[in-house]
């Protein structure tokens, strides 16, 4: 293997992804074995993965998830025509990873042959246990599996030609918990051990028909596309899977369609380009939910049924122009709206069977309408020095219907202006310095963007295999009205060096500190009838460091050796019940900050057998601590989990 | 002998190949035949990449065919008999020049339609920092690395926020950046007020990518939660990772929910400001500080306005 390959691939793997398998290190130069007129080349790991876990297991399935047993940890196979005229096909591409259970499985496949057509799959599966409740430190319900796959199928007919022809289908579903409240309201009030758990199904299905062609110098590009969607949701009288009561019996369909259109085309000359994208989407769902108290439960007595139809049509349009009047400026104008209204038709019918009765209720309309402009100019001075400016402009509509017939308007102009500096003063040496400054007249949310300032700066060296790259980023935010204040400061650091000093070392390390501070007003009930006002100041200083080394030992054996560390050290304080913010404490002090820490040291050794097969191993800890949260009071979420795996790698 | 028959042969191949470069003088294209001799491991396995289409093809013009359709007319390279000055080489291009190259080409994709003005151009990010042409690891797209790895090198704040405990499973190899991510550039985005963030894939009408497969957002909702489709998921949630359940900007949801529902006028959509919890919400007990316990449906409902279901 030419050595500049093996650095490639040495490097990727000291850089490697934060799982300890399947195994990054290949067994050799893919050759591949010659079958008539096609070269085939074959790889698969197959091998055992293990894990031990203590402390809170379902902790553990939420964040990992990884457990015992056979796999087929990756798969490489491909198959090429050796003079591009293969009958059927010139290329098969078929890659897998994690099958044989793991919680992340995926396989991708390309098939074509050249000229004629082009097929993708992409398929993958993410399974999950569903974090239930979402609070730090208190009862968090892991124990629920969620399993989502989707797969893509897209087919190009003569890729290579000037008219192509676009057919695809896409599927989905997710299979898992939902949380719902499943009894009646009782004067705006759920009644105790309403809600909890129940199975639901999605499952979407979309179909995709397009073509693209040239005319009078533009690119055309089109799809018409079906998207199908459909949620099912069942919950009957009796327990859950847990053991808890469901006192009534709900059912719910939730199904539609969304139409869509897509048109773009496209120009690229020497000295302009423009480009147009508009999409239509008529999304149309009907629903209805049957909700049964007769049952028994706290209340007993009430069917409700509410049934209707939802229309969601979004128009957008894209169009941007750009003009190279020299090699050293560039100047480009985009254009850009956006339509969406949300409106249809619902009933709401509750029979009491002592009393009778119906009631209506209104689907309520909400509307969308934002343009936006951006005008961005670049100029290029010297090849080691360029400079760029931008304003860009955005008004947004909305209008909202909650009680028929009065309608709320709002306008929210932003005006920014984007700016920056790039310098090259040496041929490996890059920096870049911008700048974001923008002003909303009426932000719609206390913590939307209103007065805020984005600045970056990011400086990068490299050479040969050296990579030097350092990082920083500010977002300031200030909302402020009379009644309440909020401020948002977003600070990030981040540095990385990545380096292959010697044939047989390379290594990859990097550091992020992540300051946020946010102070916003809130009103509270504690128990009185008298809201009381306070202010929530959440500290984050989250700290993240990855370092991973890579040793080739001798001419058949790999180590990789890595850790991950994930800190947040709050705002500092050594318990929940801190001093607080200034002379304003902070009534819910424990919510406002969460110093946790999550851990992961990772080693692999992988011995190359012979120029077809590999034996690897591998181990990696998790560890995840709540600092204030230690099970005193409420289940503590801690774990400590063992994984490793061990491996054969076949290279054909 | 292998040693002796190399060092006749070589010498005759070199002297050879001004012959075999006459093929068109005029243009200085030689149609590649000659390229073989000298870069014979690239031609070996070139048969593998995509690119070789345009010699299967044989029906492309010279300036669109193999070696020379990158590299230029070869004429002048054989006849100096190699040399980085007499030919197109990319590691002497700069990055302008490298995009231009490709774009004869590659042009002419809707994915690519902004690829000139894309924040990755602007900051001399070329092609070839991400594509290996002839030394490609990956099985598709000619990448240089694996994807993952490749955005990582340069947005190390990115992979430290995949390295949190929730977060999307990137590393975990069940989604990669493009997903969300047009690394050619992007349309302008549509959603919030049109302002950042950029370089996004969308979904099918311009809007956030996270519909594409979080469907059951999308709506229409007989109750829509404002935020959800006037600030985009970004207002509650890193989609990234997080250090919180749920890519949860807060670890408590109910400070969350708090910073708007706190009545302060001028915000929402009739301008009065977000309601402020009704009084039976002692925010003291447990209970009612996991809003979405109860308001489970936070993301629109069509049962209740409150998001009960």
């Amino acid at each position: 293997m030419k050595p500049t390959i093996l650095a490639l691939l040495l490097a990727g793997a000291a850089n490697a992804q934060q799982t300890v398998a399947p195994t990054p290190e290949p067994v050799g130069p893919a050759r591949g074995d010659n079958v008539s007129e096609y070269n085939i080349v074959n790889s698969f790991e197959t091998g055992y993965r293990w894990d031990s876990v203590g402390g809170n297991v379902d902790s553990y399935n939420s964040q990992v998830n990884y457990g015992n047993g056979l796999r087929l940890l990756s798969s490489f196979f491909s198959v090429n025509s050796r003079d591009g005229h293969g009958k059927f096909f010139d290329s098969i591409v078929l890659t897998t990873q994690g099958l044989g259970n793991d919680p992340y499985e995926s396989a991708t496949l390309r098939v074509e042959k050249n000229r004629v057509y082009r097929f993708d799959m992409n398929w993958r599966l993410n399974d999950y246990v569903n974090p239930g409740l979402v609070s730090a430190g208190q009862q968090s319900g892991n124990f629920l599996d969620t399993r989502y796959t989707s797969q893509d199928d897209d087919l190009t007919l003569f890729p290579q030609s000037k008219i192509k022809f676009f057919l695809g289908y896409s599927r989905s579903v997710q299979d898992g918990p939902e949380l719902t409240a499943v009894g009646s309201l009782t004067g705006g009030t759920l009644p105790p051990d309403s809600v909890g758990f129940m199975s639901e199904r999605e499952a979407r299905n979309e179909y995709r028909v397009g073509n693209e062609f040239q005319v009078l110098g533009f690119t055309v590009n089109w799809m018409h596309g079906w998207e199908d969607f459909k949620e099912d949701f069942r919950a009957q009288a009796g327990t859950d899977a847990n053991g808890n009561t469901i006192p009534s019996q709900l059912v719910n369909p939730y199904h539609g369609t969304s139409p869509y259109w897509r048109v773009g085309l496209f120009t690229n000359r020497k000295w302009y380009s423009l480009n147009g994208r508009f999409t239509y989407t008529g999304t149309q769902r009907a629903f209805v939910l049957q909700n049964t108290s007769l049952l028994g439960g706290p209340i007993v007595g009430l069917q409700d049924v509410t049934m209707g139809t939802g229309q969601r049509p979004v128009g957008t349009g894209n169009l941007t122009f750009s003009v190279f009047p020299t090699s050293k400026l560039t100047f480009t104008n985009s254009t850009a709206i956006y339509n969406v209204r949300s409106e249809g038709l619902s009933e709401f019918i509750q029979f009491n069977d002592a009393t009778g009765g119906s009631v209506s209720q209104t689907f309520l309309y909400l509307g969308i309408r934002t343009l936006s402009n951006q005008t961005d100019l670049t100029y290029r001075a010297y090849k080691w020095l360029s400079f760029f400016g931008g304003y860009h402009y955005s008004d947004r509509l909305i209008t909202a219907v909650l009680d028929s017939p009065t309608r709320y308007y709002q306008t929210s102009i932003l005006n920014a202006g984007v700016f920056g500096v790039r310098i090259r003063p040496l041929q490996p040496l890059t920096i870049s310095l911008s700048g974001e400054v923008g002003r909303a007249n009426r932000p719609f949310a206390t913590k939307s963007d209103k007065d805020y300032q984005a600045l970056g700066a990011r400086v990068q060296y490299k050479k040969k295999s050296l990579l030097l790259s350092a990082y920083s980023q500010s977002n300031y935010n200030n909302n402020s009205v009379t009644f309440t204040a909020f401020s948002s400061h977003a600070r990030t650091y981040a540095a990385n060096v990545s380096w292959m000093p010697l044939r047989w070392l390379s290594f990859n390390t990097d550091y992020s500190k992540m300051h946020l501070d946010t102070l916003g007003g809130i009103v509270f009930f504690d128990g009185g009838e008298t809201p009381t006002n306070g202010y929530s100041l959440y500290i984050s200083n989250l700290q993240t460091g990855n370092a991973g080394a890579h040793f080739t030992l001798g001419r058949r054996a790999d180590l990789y050796l890595g850790y991950s560390h994930v800190q947040d050290t709050g705002d500092g304080r050594s318990n929940p019940y801190g001093t607080g913010f200034g002379t304003t404490i902070p009534a819910f002090q424990a919510a406002q900050t969460f110093p946790m820490k999550f851990q992961s040291p990772v080693g692999r050794f992988s011995v190359k057998i012979n120029t077809r097969i590999r034996w690897n191993v591998g181990y990696q800890y998790y560890g995840y601590h709540e600092d204030f949260f230690t099970g005193q009071v409420t289940p503590d979420q801690a774990y400590r989990a063992h994984t490793g795996y061990t491996s054969v790698l076949w290279s054909f | 002998m292998k040693t002796l028959g190399g060092a006749f042969l070589f010498p005759l191949l070199f002297a050879a190949l001004p012959a075999l470069a006459q093929k068109d003088s005029a243009s200085g294209f030689i149609d590649g035949d000659a390229c073989k001799t000298c870069h014979a491991d690239v031609w070996s396995k070139f048969y593998k990449n995509p690119h070789f289409k345009s010699v299967a093809s044989g029906k492309e013009t010279p300036e669109h065919t193999g070696c020379e359709s990158c590299h230029g007319p070869g004429g002048a390279h054989v006849a100096a008999h190699g040399g980085k000055t007499t030919i197109v080489a990319f590691s002497q291009l700069e990055p302008k020049q490298i995009l231009d190259n490709c774009l004869r080409c590659h042009a002419n994709t809707l994915s690519r339609a902004n690829i000139r003005t894309s924040s990755h151009t602007e900051a001399g990010v070329a092609c070839t920092s991400c594509h290996s042409i002839h030394k490609s690891p990956a099985p598709k797209f000619l990448l240089a690395d694996k994807q993952t790895d490749l955005c990582y090198s340069c947005h190390a704040d990115v992979r430290s926020q995949f390295s949190m405990p929730f977060k999307h499973r990137v590393n975990e190899g069940a989604m990669t950046c493009t997903d969300c991510h047009n690394p050619h550039g992007a349309f302008q985005p549509t959603w919030r007020n049109g302002e950042r963030p950029r370089m996004m894939q969308s979904a099918m009408a311009n809007e956030e990518p996270c519909l594409k497969c979080h469907e059951e957002t999308r709506g229409p909702f007989v109750y829509e939660h404002p935020p959800v489709r006037i600030e985009g998921c970004e207002m509650c949630h890193y989609p990234h990772g997080s250090a919180n359940s749920r890519l949860l900007r807060r670890p408590v949801v109910f400070t969350m929910c708090l910073e708007c529902h706190n009545g302060a006028p001028g915000f929402s959509r009739t301008g009065q400001g977000d309601p402020v919890p009704p009084q039976f919400h002692d925010l003291r007990s447990p209970r009612f500080q996991n809003c979405t316990n109860c308001h489970s449906h936070i993301h629109g409902s069509n049962q209740d306005a409150f998001f009960l279901k």
